[in-house]
């Protein structure tokens, strides 16, 4: 077992608002009972944002092409205190009938966004039908932090969910009318995915050498897990020597026993000799607190 | 970021995120879970025929869809080589919206991956064996574990994912003579205990498939892949899987350890189509009701 990343719990807020679900009393409930709770660190857009080409590498020949980006930098956005950059959505490939050849062609694009941190922020393609735009959201990825929130997701057992607290959306000119779900930025209705950790090299356990960031699913009293690592989503970065700019890097998973249901540790190593990474973040999302609806499904080919 | 910010209601925290209110929650229709946040709990059990690739090496028709792309590759020799996609659909649900919604998927799981190999044997001469041994499978079992944010393509390592073929030097039965030693030695083993490598010959050179080597390692595709496609309607998930089909023809000197100039006219076929059979998977959607366009601050 490798040296973890040492903790940065956040205490429980006990202020704020708290929203419970139906049927259940708030002042006594447990996390995964309540709709709402402003203490829980959510997701949230903070704006959708159209890009511009910031580069270009590779040159696109005449003819046929086939274009690929970088498997991470497709996936992710990179990101600094001012600057969020993708890859720009690109056509498939086509084939030449006369011979094959294959061709890197990778164009960069990005908003200036200048919040004053890097964001976690993912193209807008990989959320939606919008292509060459960004979703910044409220997470800070140079933050240490710890959420002490490890309840599993209950399941929803229904009840009129028409109460709790809803504010209006930023591209609203006024609040939404009726029982609807679009336009709201806070509704006690939309059940969000929640970070549990953001890890960087500042809690780095250095002791025996080790230079990666290390982390595990949290534990109860007795030491055993409360979740697989299944039940979280990993998000790995790392910042080239001189550079702001949090780049995505692989994160490794370590299950006991090969399978996701064995929760062991995941890292993130962030120093690489051919270009060592000055700084690093493992951002750890967790399932919401409402559990999905599971259908099993069989499929045979046919 | 332009807009009027003077509502709603904001949280003052020392750590960690701050609340917004007008910041949308990135989040899911609670009252509409079976929709809006579903899991689809996929047991594979399909087995994909090798032999359905068509003789004239044009992409396989089986499936709901050929991916694009393929190559279609010929030497001097008259070998040809060709690869491609094929897309099917596994499952589909209606998320309820009268539009198309945003939100991304996971994946986690266990992928099985394997392949079914065929190889044949053709020649000119006198000394050759047709599809000698038959089918064969390596198994190479992977599990992967995926929490990405929507299309991940799975690029597993198969471990050892080889042809194996050089094995003791003897002829099969009813062969004889030098032409035949050497044919053995293209011809496939049945089995996953084999740890000798064949030599597929193309042109002078040994091509060795396998020693390691993956159809994404090859053609630069992966083996096999889920992905998933929301429209105005629906939510599919597709599976992606790969088939090869080489057709080789030797008619220049082919070398193997120990002997030089042989010469003959051969020919030998190689189908492949990568397997996912056994796979047990866990695809997470995960809907929100936002729609992006409406929310872009500098359009």
């Amino acid at each position: 077992m490798p040296a973890l990343n040492k903790k940065n719990l956040v205490g429980r807020k006990d202020y704020g608002v708290k929203v419970a679900r139906p049927y259940y009393d708030v002042r006594n409930c447990a996390d995964n009972q309540l709709l709402f709770n402003s203490g829980w660190p959510i997701l949230q857009i903070v704006g959708v944002y159209k890009c511009e080409v910031v580069k270009t590498v590779g040159t696109i020949p005449t003819g046929w092409i086939y274009i690929r980006t970088s498997h991470y930098d497709y996936d992710y956005c990179a990101s600094n205190s001012e600057m969020v950059i993708t890859s720009m959505d690109i056509d498939e490939y086509k084939p030449s009938i006369v011979s094959d050849e294959f061709v890197n062609v990778t164009v960069y694009i990005g908003y200036r966004h200048n919040l004053g941190y890097p964001p976690l922020a993912f193209p807008s393609r990989k959320l939606s039908s919008l292509q060459n735009h960004v979703v910044i959201t409220n997470i800070d990825i140079s933050k240490d932090v710890d959420y002490p929130y490890t309840d599993a997701p209950l399941e929803y057992f229904g009840g009129d969910l028409d109460y709790g607290v809803k504010s209006r959306a930023y591209w609203m000119k006024e609040m939404p009318k009726g029982n609807g779900i679009i336009g709201y930025g806070i509704n006690s209705r939309l059940s969000s995915k929640m970070v549990q950790s953001v890890k960087t090299d500042e809690t780095i356990d250095t002791s025996g050498g080790n230079q990666y960031i290390n982390w595990e699913p949290p534990k109860d009293a007795s030491g055993n897990f409360l979740n697989t690592l299944a039940d979280f989503e990993f998000y790995g970065f790392g910042t080239a020597d001189g550079s702001d700019v949090y780049y995505p890097l692989p994160v490794n998973y370590y299950p006991l026993g090969g399978t996701a249901e064995s929760a062991e540790y995941v890292n993130v190593n962030y120093y690489n000799s051919a270009a060592s990474f000055s700084q690093a973040s493992l951002v750890v999302l967790r399932s919401p607190m409402v559990s999905p609806k599971i259908v099993e499904v069989t499929y045979n080919g046919s | 970021m332009g807009l009027n910010n003077n509502y709603g209601f904001k949280t003052l925290d020392e750590d960690g995120t701050s609340l917004n209110g007008k910041w949308p929650i990135f989040g899911f229709d609670i009252e509409n879970v079976e929709r809006a946040f579903r899991t689809t709990r996929i047991t594979d059990t399909s087995v994909n025929n090798v032999t359905s690739i068509p003789s004239t090496l044009t992409p396989v028709t089986d499936g709901e869809l050929t991916y694009t792309y393929y190559q279609y590759y010929t030497d001097g020799n008259g070998s040809k080589n060709s690869h491609g996609v094929v897309k099917k659909l596994v499952a589909q649900y209606e998320h309820g919206y009268d539009y198309i919604p945003s939100g991304y998927f996971t994946i986690t799981g266990n992928m099985n991956m394997s392949a079914t190999v065929r190889v044949d044997q053709t020649g000119s001469g006198t000394y050759y064996v047709q599809n000698y041994y038959g089918d064969f499978n390596r198994q190479g079992d992977v599990n992967i574990n995926y929490n990405k944010l929507t299309s991940v393509p799975i690029y597993p390592y198969m471990d050892g994912f080889y042809l194996y073929g050089l094995g003791p030097m003897s002829a099969p039965p009813g062969v004889s003579g030098q032409g035949a030693v050497g044919q053995y030695m293209m011809q496939a083993k049945i089995g996953i205990t084999n740890t000798n490598d064949i030599i597929v010959p193309s042109g002078q050179n040994g091509y060795i498939l396998g020693n390691g080597y993956t159809v994404s390692d090859i053609y630069d595709i992966p083996a096999a892949y889920i992905d998933v496609e929301i429209d105005s309607k629906y939510v599919k998930i597709y599976k992606y899987y790969a088939w090869y089909d080489s057709y080789v023809r030797v008619n220049r000197y082919f070398t193997y350890p120990g002997s030089e100039d042989m010469f003959w006219d051969i020919s030998n076929r190689i189908r492949m189509v990568a397997q996912t059979t056994g796979s047990t998977f866990d695809v997470n959607v995960y809907l929100t009701p936002h729609k992006l366009e409406d929310m872009v601050l500098n359009g």
